[in-house]
């Protein structure tokens, strides 16, 4: 995976560990070996909270690994260098700065004459198409406009690389496309001075619009779980039987990764420190219902199901692993499939459904029934909810651990559980509950 | 907190009047009231003080509360732009390392509460001791007290500056001075401006005792309306009090008005980015 030959950027043994609350290190990246190769625009996809970004940091020197070296045209790169530019998620404009000196401000470590530097920021603006607003700042422009400027600032540094860490996923659907296509437009016409991108998305068709090649990454901690070649012939077309194939398949290969890991996770760690989606009671129970009415009669792709409900699939996704955690459906391969729990809770009335959910909240989340348990051991019913924030820190990021206690707080209260005071940070017993 | 309402204080209603009132009466009609009630006995207070302290005091009175008026405006503006000068980097520098800033924070903020002028006998006997200008080095402990809230408010700026922003500057290898001008500087100004309103506030403030020290039999005047107000106090000159508050009141809101709150408004309006 790792060949020398034409590579740019060259990640060897890349390691990267944070250190928790408790002092221990917690894993994210583990052993990632990858080259952006001369010409390509490689794709880094992986579900939320999976590494990518930190790689995409780490492929610039803006953070160093914990173990592990980046090559930069074969020598070791300790700083950023001249020949890499990062194009921010959230833009990174300085706001008081108009938007020809946020370019000129890219170009500043170049050391050019002051001429030069103010042709070069007028022709990166030109080119991305932002003529007529140089003298505005960010906050006079649209989300849109904020990104071209990201874009022209990274661009008139001529680097031989283009760092994307998910340029488009902070603008609306229709922006993002416009922006999408004037950047492919330049990067096929070769109007572009960059030689190689290298982009991290979570959003798959983006991926598959853009990328020569694919790197996909499991999550907790990420690894190289997939590498896919994409030779379809630009200018590609979304609406092409081919690109819908590749998309599937990397769909595919995306799920099969994640519910490998669900059903890992229970094996390699501590049950309770078991990551829940943020899925809400009311969206599960509005899946269920969805599914096993006509015409899915309790089964259906998730593709198909995300289309029809209007809905990303990225927002799908955990109200699907929620069901599968709760064994109210299975999740497998790209589908989703009722169990006899999940037809039976869809024929029953609230105070039958609250009965089932706390069975299964019980039964298949250790979370829950750790809490029950401790909230009973204790004399006065209650428990601070830095006490499970700690323990879950052993062995979640804190981003997973505040996910995780947020979803059990709200399935827990439905299933009337327990009860949770945000405002005293407490989880109590219920008043009239066993 | 405190700062940021001086910064943007106006003569407004107190939020004490019950919203009942104003469901009966037209807001701007209770403005006008307001403002009416404030006017009449302002007017009052200042008839009451001339019909008392006026016809002692005459022209040469006035010229002397204003050239001591002018002598600390001096040194306050020289004292913070010292103080500017040492403390922002420092602040900065502090800022940008959240473990140090965790630490150093506290302790700006105790040296802030602690009473610098229990450090003032020290600064007699060195200026008694090396028969310095009083004139000159009694100036620096005006602001003794005060310079920490430049420091802390700094180190809050730094602390609370984007990552996404320091991430820019670093892959863009923007650096050295461009980094300070184009960077830092700008993204902690409201924070400086809030500091080094408090700071300069105080500093007129520590001028009455902080323009005459004793220590025992020694006596150092060091000029300035500090030093005025003081004497006078202490010759119980109560129509002299009165100028000499009188005009430091009116230079501290003029100070406020004329350069600290288009400084404040102007900071926050570079730095926001909707």
């Amino acid at each position: 995976m790792s060949d020398a030959k034409g590579a740019i950027i060259e990640l060897r043994k890349i390691c990267m560990a944070f250190a928790k609350r408790s002092g221990e290190l917690l894993a994210v990246l583990d052993d990632i070996n990858l080259s952006i190769h001369d010409g390509e625009i490689l794709g880094l996809l992986g579900r939320s909270g999976s590494g990518k970004s930190t790689l995409l940091r780490i492929a610039g020197a803006l953070i160093k690994p914990t173990s592990g070296e980046v090559l930069y045209r074969s020598k070791p790169l300790l700083e950023p260098a001249a020949g890499i530019a990062v194009v921010f998620q959230t833009f990174a404009l300085f706001p008081w700065l108009t938007v020809l000196e946020n370019v000129e401000a890219g170009l500043d470590a170049l050391g050019l004459p002051r001429d030069e530097s103010r042709q070069r920021a007028q022709d990166a603006n030109d080119l991305i198409g932002l003529d007529g607003f140089q003298s505005a700042y960010p906050r006079e422009l649209s989300g849109g406009m904020r990104q071209r400027v990201g874009f022209a600032r990274a661009i008139a540094t001529r680097p031989d690389v283009l760092l994307m860490d998910e340029p488009f996923s902070a603008l609306d659907v229709l922006t993002a496309e416009t922006l999408r296509t004037d950047f492919l437009d330049l990067w096929e016409e070769h109007q572009l001075p960059t030689k190689s991108v290298l982009m991290v998305t979570h959003n798959i068709e983006e991926a598959v619009l853009m990328c020569d090649r694919l790197i996909i990454l499991s999550s907790n901690p990420a690894r190289i779980a997939a590498e896919i070649p994409i030779t379809l012939a630009r200018p590609r077309n979304r609406l092409d039987e081919e690109f819908g194939n590749i998309v599937d398949n990397v769909y595919s290969v995306l799920t099969a990764r994640t519910v490998a890991s669900l059903g890992a996770f229970a094996q390699t760690h501590e049950a309770l420190a078991r990551p829940l989606p943020p899925a809400s009671v009311n969206r599960m129970s509005g899946l269920i219902e969805i599914l096993v009415a006509a015409p899915y009669g309790g089964q259906a792709e998730l593709d198909r199901l995300a289309s029809s409900l209007a809905l990303e699939i990225n927002d799908l996704f955990p109200i699907a692993e929620g069901l599968h955690i709760l064994e109210f459906a299975e999740l497998k391969d790209r589908a989703l499939k009722l169990t006899a729990a999940g037809r039976v809770f869809a024929n029953s009335d609230t105070d039958e459904r609250k009965r089932l959910f706390r069975e299964h909240l019980l039964r298949f989340v250790p979370l829950s029934a750790h809490i029950c348990r401790v909230l009973r051991e204790r004399k006065q019913g209650r428990a601070p909810r830095l006490r499970f924030e700690i323990e879950m820190e052993d062995h979640l990021s804190r981003r997973d651990s505040e996910r995780t206690l947020r979803a059990v707080i709200a399935w827990g209260r439905y299933a009337e559980l327990f009860a949770y005071d945000d405002k005293s940070r407490t989880f109590s017993v219920i008043a009239n509950a066993g | 907190m405190a700062t940021q309402a001086a910064a943007r204080a106006r003569l407004s209603l107190p939020s004490l009047i019950p919203a009942r009132l104003t469901r009966v009466l037209p807001p701007a009609l209770l403005d006008v009231g307001w403002y009416g009630l404030v006017l009449l006995a302002v007017a009052y207070l200042a008839w009451k003080l001339l019909q008392s302290a006026g016809a002692e005091l005459s022209w040469t009175d006035a010229s002397e509360a204003a050239r001591d008026g002018g002598i600390t405006l001096l040194r306050v503006a020289v004292l913070i732009v010292l103080a500017t000068l040492i403390w922002v980097p420092v602040g900065v520098a502090i800022g940008l390392r959240p473990r140090v800033a965790e630490k150093v924070q506290p302790v700006a903020q105790f040296l802030a509460a602690f009473p610098a002028n229990l450090l003032f006998p020290v600064a007699v006997y060195l200026i008694v001791r090396f028969q310095l200008s009083p004139v000159i080095w009694l100036s620096p402990l005006m602001i003794l007290g005060t310079q920490w809230y430049i420091l802390f408010n700094v180190i809050a700026g730094a602390s609370a500056f984007p990552t996404d922003f320091r991430e820019a500057a670093k892959a863009f290898r923007i650096g050295g001075w461009r980094w300070w001008r184009n960077v830092i500087l700008p993204g902690i100004f409201p924070y400086y401006v809030t500091g080094a309103i408090t700071a300069s506030g105080g500093a007129w403030n520590a001028s009455i005792v902080s323009e005459v020290v004793s220590w025992g039999p020694t006596r150092l005047n060091g000029l300035g309306l500090g030093a005025y107000i003081a004497q006078m106090t202490e010759a119980g000159d109560y129509p002299r009090i009165a100028l000499g508050i009188a005009t430091m009141s009116v230079l501290v809101v003029a100070m406020n008005r004329l350069l600290w709150r288009p400084l404040y408004a102007y900071a926050e309006r570079r730095t926001r980015l909707d």
